[in-house]
């Protein structure tokens, strides 16, 4: 051992760095490794929307095979490893996926370290949950990079140091098929994957299978024809077997292949977002908030062209809402996570056009989070500080053409959008049949009554439309004599609305009776809140509108402006009785409701969760130094984690000493006392000696000048009589200083690491051996007589 | 009832005494010197193969030499008869009697030198006397004292004109050990004093047989844990099963392990029997005695590293049982 380290230490610089050189076996090991894992990494080609994901796996796969070798040659152990491992991951992670947090694009900054953490936690379920093609230039492209890490390094790792040939091919399956379940539902390049992983894994259990193989002299011409032979019918034999079993394979039928976003759904529930529509009262003239405010400025839409602020298509006889994935009538999606572009192809032609964020548009909780777009979204960029974190959250839903941003616009923001504008339907529709709500049912009185005669669908529904414009007056409810008209569209809201002697409303009630009595003809209809671009495009409450859209026979969604559903909003209602008591409360303009999943009673009285789950008050008054937040983000997770490993294997330790020193005879107490010593010296490095008596290990250990320790055990363990008490606690009392004594002397580093290694706790597991008494032997005879025995072991 | 400490300390004493004297005739072979005295005070027999020349001779004779007894000799061939070695009846004329006459086997310390050229008959004269002490010449037995040990020597390059010993005499011996060769200083060191002809002829008895029975009864009475007991089982066990091994540890064998752990133990002064002893002793116990398959003969599969491959897959006990 001395001789070995002296050996070690006394090699050159130039020596150890040739000793550092890989073999032969380790570059074609570190070949295979590598093509078999690019292969697998095209598995990802439809995910992402470009190859660089590619170039970040493979960088993985070679950055995870230089460590492995690095290990292997310098016999690290597999927590040594692991370590490297974890330090490669945030050294080159942030230059790979978190160029924009890292220093110059390269250098790893405390935002990148956490980002690349939350990353390596939570990256793989929003992956699966992020609508294909992912962008590369995106965070998530650490996926296929830390992917390709450990792959490289657990492959290259097992191919160098587990003998039989196959084990290596098992993590790179693994990987395949990792990659196959994060991808999509169409396959992207089967072909290359599949025969390149069996191609290439074939030859290289060739090649790992011949290194142990003694070619024999006597192997002839013979011999190699029936290696051939035999080698051919086992061919035919698989490919027989894989022609006709090939059906019966699972997923062999199927068009779209089991992927797990499949069974992942998004986590995201646009539910959680108040209804705009509910507020519309602030927008009006009467209320003297938003009316005059500007809200958005919109450069490249034409006059009078329509922007959608949000769109809600489900009615819970509450509010309008957002519809929930899981409840999806139209066969939408949801709200999924996308990148910069959308694939809108055949939804029309496209503008270009930019939306800047006002102040007030900004302030507003139930509009902020959604995105003001026209039609359907091609592309959207965001522009300014706040570009990263939009883009990261960006949620599209392509069935409802709406998108939203999760961390909610900012005054000033500007967003380039291209896509398509909203289609305004003509005099007739080609509407397609459905219904997104069946909570309109208490209106199909008015709908029966209100599109009498008609039996078309789309002439019922213009009927209706009329029958709104022509009877019904516009109040905001805000002038005088009028504050018996209330805001809200509730069932009872709608009921009072539908049942007074004359029609009384807003937008809101408008376009929501509107809607639901559309539903409740067989029209899938909606409520689309927004606004009509103004000439100098800057939009202000006076702008704002709600109108319905339906559903067309083409699939896409049509307006139906609220200028044909409403009256004009001069037109004022007849003159009825005051009612005072209503009049008071009428004044009060009530918050945005939000519809609430089942259950959640926890806010009921909760207006607007969506600002409330985004504030960061501490309800004791306590706020924490902005430093000490920061430092918890960056090394928070780290740290807690090797805290937390620190803790649970000292805490080990000391029971188990403690159970030595405290429990069983007096001979197993000293047993016990001489089991720590060994213990401490194999954390330390010492090597283990499983079969070796404690005469043999106190003369093994005798550097650390425990050898008397190891006779005083035997004599009182093996010789005759029980010793007392008295001996074992001085016995004990020597252990434990001479635990001391071994880990002076060591660097501090040297006695951290021992402290914390689990490798005593590795030696103590038990062994095959050690059931000596219950391993049972099973005697068989071949046909030629011969015996044969086989060992089983039972518990 | 246990050994005391004093009465071990005594015996560790006299039995370095023991192998000081032995190595005045066999040089720089402490270890082998000590496993035949051990064999000795463990009251059994000793077979010694190894090549001609390496002083098999030498020591057996110094170890008769050092016991004051009586000590004999038998070369045997291939014309020995079984009454050469036990003795013979014969008729008296004068008082009208048969009178035995004892062979050379009635002696303290006997030496079967190349026991495997003589017959398988007169091999086999040697069972009785070596397992139970005492011959029986036409009905009647005659014992041959306390203390009583073969030392038997035997040549493995030589095949022609030998009778390779049953399996059943094998286990009978208590070890089986070699000499080897000297190393270059001590073959220096004997080549120096080539005038000397016979080096046993220096060693004086320094022990009585009485002592050396004494010191027998002394070791019985050593403590053996059941740990340690359970250990030899264990590899017992693990012998029979070994795939190599057509036969494995006999329960002679076994019980040849207690009797020589306990005399190694005392013989350094310890009082009770530790693994470490099993360990030291295991080779020269059980190396005769496991019966290899021709299989592993024939890739070479030596019986050294079988034993060692069992001493390494056991486990070696480090507490109490149960």
């Amino acid at each position: 051992m001395t001789t070995a380290a002296t050996t070690v230490a006394g090699l050159s610089a130039i020596d150890r760095v040739k000793a550092l050189a890989p073999s032969r076996p380790d570059l074609i090991d570190a070949a295979f490794v590598a093509g078999i894992g690019s292969l697998a990494m095209l598995a990802f080609w439809k995910t992402f929307d470009s190859p660089l994901y590619l170039v970040a796996g493979v960088i993985g796969i070679v950055l995870g095979i230089l460590i492995a070798h690095l290990a292997n040659v310098l016999r690290q152990p597999a927590i040594v490893l692991a370590g490297l491992t974890v330090v490669a991951y945030f050294l080159l992670g942030g230059a790979i996926a978190l160029r924009e947090d890292s220093l110059g694009g390269i250098l790893p900054t405390p935002a990148a370290v956490t980002g690349l953490s939350q990353l390596a936690v939570g990256g793989w379920k929003d992956l699966v949950t992020t609508l294909p093609p992912v962008n590369t230039t995106g965070p998530l492209v650490a996926i296929p990079y830390l992917l390709g890490l450990l792959s490289g390094t657990i492959t290259f790792t097992v191919a160098r140091r587990v003998r039989p040939a196959w084990v290596p091919l098992l993590p790179l399956g693994l990987l395949t098929a990792s990659v196959i379940l994060l991808g999509t539902r169409s396959a992207g390049a089967p072909i290359p994957v599949g025969l390149g992983f069996a191609g290439l894994g074939v030859c290289w259990l060739v090649v790992r299978t011949r290194r142990r193989v003694v070619q024999l002299a006597s192997a002839n011409r013979n011999g190699r024809l029936a290696r051939v032979g035999t080698g051919a019918a086992l061919m035919a034999l698989a490919a027989g077997v894989a022609v006709t079993g090939a059906g019966a394979m699972p997923g062999a039928g199927a068009k779209e292949r089991f992927v797990l976003r499949t069974i992942i759904e998004p986590p995201f529930d646009p539910a959680v977002y108040a209804s705009p529509v509910a507020g519309f009262r602030r927008f009006t003239e009467g209320a003297k908030t938003l009316w005059d405010q500007p809200l958005l400025t919109v450069t490249g839409l034409p006059e009078g062209s329509r922007l959608r602020f949000a769109t809600l298509d489900d009615y819970n006889g509450t509010v309008w809402s957002a519809q929930r994935p899981t409840s999806g009538a139209t066969g939408t999606g949801g709200y999924q996570r996308v990148g910069s572009l959308i694939d809108q192809s055949g939804k029309g032609d496209s503008v270009t056009y930019a939306v800047t964020v006002e102040p007030a548009y900004a302030a507003l909780s139930g509009l902020s989070p959604w995105l003001p777009a026209s039609g359907a979204v091609s592309r959207v960029d965001f522009v300014g500080d706040t570009k990263s974190g939009h883009l990261d959250g960006f949620r599209y839903d392509l069935a409802a053409s709406q998108g939203i941003v999760p961390d909610r616009l900012r005054a000033g923001d500007k967003i380039d959008i291209t896509g398509t504008r909203v289609a305004v339907g003509g005099e007739t529709l080609q509407l397609t049949s459905g219904s997104l709500t069946a909570a309109g049912e208490f209106l199909a009185p008015q709908a029966t009554k209100w599109s009498a005669g008609q039996t078309d669908r789309s002439a019922q529904l213009l009927a209706v439309a009329k029958h709104l414009q022509t009877t019904g007056a516009y109040s905001d409810g805000t002038a005088a004599g009028e504050a018996r008209y209330l805001p809200g569209h509730s069932m009872g809201r709608l009921t009072a609305f539908v049942n007074a002697k004359q029609l009384v409303g807003n937008d809101e009630q408008y376009a929501s009776t509107f809607a639901l009595i559309a539903n409740q003809l067989g029209i899938p209809a909606r409520v689309v809140m927004g606004a009509v671009v103004p000439a100098d495009g800057k939009i202000k409450g006076e702008h704002v509108h709600v109108w319905v859209e339906v559903l067309a026979a083409s699939g896409s969604w049509l307006a139906i402006p609220e200028t044909r559903f409403m009256p004009d909003r001069t037109k004022k209602p007849d003159q009825v009785e005051d009612d005072p008591i209503q009049e008071r409360q009428a004044a009060i303009v009530p918050p945005p409701q939000v519809s609430r999943p089942p259950g959640s009673s926890d806010v009921l009285f909760d207006t607007d969760a969506g600002a409330m789950r985004s504030g960061k008050t501490d309800e004791s008054g306590f706020v924490w130094p902005a430093w000490v937040m920061a430092v918890a983000r960056v090394a928070g997770i780290p740290l807690a984690a090797v805290l937390a490993f620190a803790v649970l294997v000292l805490g080990a330790k000391m029971l188990r000493r403690r159970k030595r020193q405290r429990h069983g005879s007096a001979t197993t107490r000293l047993a016990g006392g001489w089991r720590e010593i060994v213990d401490r010296a194999i954390d330390f490095g010492a090597p283990v000696m499983p079969a070796a008596t404690r005469h043999e290990q106190g003369r093994a250990l005798a550097a650390f000048g425990v050898a008397s320790l190891a006779d005083q055990a035997d004599r009182g363990v093996f010789g005759p009589g029980e010793p007392d008490d008295t001996v074992v606690q001085a016995y004990w009392a020597e252990v434990k200083a001479a635990r001391k004594k071994m880990g002076k002397g060591r660097p501090l580093w040297r006695r951290v690491m021992g402290a914390l290694s689990l490798r005593s706790f590795a030696a103590n597991a038990p062994k095959v051996a050690e059931l000596g008494p219950t391993v049972t032997v099973k005697v068989t005879q071949n046909e030629a007589g011969r015996t044969a025995r086989t060992r089983v072991a039972s518990a | 009832m246990t050994v005391s400490s004093e009465q071990a300390q005594w015996f560790a004493g006299t039995f370095d005494q023991l192998v000081r004297n032995v190595e005045v005739a066999v040089r720089g072979k402490e270890h082998t010197v000590r496993l035949v005295i051990t064999c000795l005070l463990s009251e059994g027999h000793m077979l010694l193969e190894d090549n001609p020349g390496t002083g098999k001779t030498q020591l057996a004779r110094a170890l008769a030499n050092t016991v004051q007894g009586t000590h004999s000799r038998i070369q045997f061939t291939p014309d020995l008869l079984p009454s050469d070695v036990t003795g013979v009846t014969v008729y008296d004329q004068a008082r009208q009697t048969f009178q035995f006459h004892q062979g050379p086997i009635f002696a303290t310390i006997v030496l079967a030198d190349e026991i495997n050229r003589a017959s398988p008959k007169t091999q086999s004269a040697l069972l009785e006397v070596m397992e139970e002490g005492r011959v029986t010449v036409d009905g009647q037995p005659h014992s041959v004292g306390r203390p009583f040990m073969v030392i038997a020597t035997q040549n493995p390059i030589e095949q022609a004109g030998t009778y390779r010993l049953p399996e059943a005499q094998l286990d009978r011996f208590l070890m089986k050990t070699n000499l080897g060769y000297p190393d270059h200083e001590v073959t220096v060191e004997l080549l120096l004093q080539s005038a000397t002809r016979d080096r046993s002829a220096n060693v004086t008895p320094v022990i009585s047989a009485n002592a050396v029975a004494q010191m027998s009864t002394m070791a019985n009475d050593v403590h053996v844990d059941p740990a340690v007991l359970a250990y030899i089982s264990h590899l017992a066990q693990e012998s029979r099963r070994h795939t190599h091994v057509r036969l494995g540890l006999s329960m002679r064998g076994c019980l040849a392990m207690v009797r020589c752990a306990k005399t190694w133990a005392i013989s350094q002064g310890r009082t009770y029997v530790l693994p470490d002893d099993i360990k030291a002793l295991a080779l020269p116990i059980m190396a005769h005695r496991l019966i290899l398959e021709p299989e592993a003969l024939f890739t070479g599969v030596s019986v050294e590293r079988i034993v060692d491959d069992l001493l390494a897959e056991v486990v070696a006990p480090t507490e109490r049982v149960g």
